[in-house]
């Protein structure tokens, strides 16, 4: 179990380093991001910094449930049982192996009726198919020769 | 797979959390065990029988055809 809070601890300090740079950002985007003069800028530096609280909020909560933890070993147990649990695993691993699977044959899908319409979408759309095939090839090929 | 994990507990009067929290996994684990819905690893069904002192054959009946056909 003292591996297990040596695990959590690293965590909540990265976390914490990653909430000062998100803090960062947000204050630079509210500092220096609203000079803009078109509607569209707008719309996107609302959205931009919408994600980046709402990333900073679900932090938080992680964060918060470390802090419990590397406190009390009762929740330390806990955290230790959830995360290891072999059920818990085998869904997340079957969860992500079925979205991304159907990810890719959407984005493909999304790709060429795009090209009806744009190409620049169209091209776009296809870059993220390659990028994700690229990640899923580089995946299988690092796990093959892990086990 | 059928285990007798649900008739151990109930005669050694344990609840899904103990048992849970003694092998090292969720409750819903252990009622999807029971339930038949996962079939427990290796790891997980020897501790199951470590901690009612018997063997993994004594818990977890084996006798499914498609293991046998193997």
């Amino acid at each position: 179990m003292n591996e297990f809070k040596g695990v959590i601890s690293r965590r909540f300090k990265l976390l914490i380093s990653v909430v000062v740079l998100f803090v960062l950002i947000v204050l630079a985007f509210f500092l220096y991001g609203y000079e803009t003069e078109s509607n569209l800028g707008d719309f996107v530096l609302g959205m931009q910094t919408g994600i980046f609280i709402g990333t900073l909020a679900l932090i938080c909560v992680k964060i918060n449930r470390l802090r419990l933890a590397l406190r009390d070993e009762a929740a330390l147990k806990k955290l230790y049982i959830e995360e290891k649990d072999e059920r818990k695993q085998l869904i997340e691993q079957s969860t992500n192996s079925l979205s991304l699977q159907i990810i890719l044959l959407l984005t493909s899908l999304a790709a060429v009726v795009a090209g009806f319409f744009s190409v620049t979408v169209s091209i776009t759309l296809f870059a993220v198919l390659a990028v994700l095939s690229l990640v899923m090839v580089i995946a299988k090929w690092y796990y093959n020769r892990k086990y | 797979m059928k285990s007798r994990i649900q008739e151990l507990r109930k005669k050694n009067k344990i609840s899904q959390e103990e048992l849970a929290n003694a092998v090292g996994v969720t409750r819903q684990t252990i009622t999807s065990l029971e339930n038949e819905k996962y079939v427990a690893s290796l790891v997980l069904a020897y501790k199951i029988a470590k901690y009612f002192h018997l063997t993994i054959e004594d818990v977890f009946d084996f006798s499914d055809e498609e293991i046998n056909t193997l």
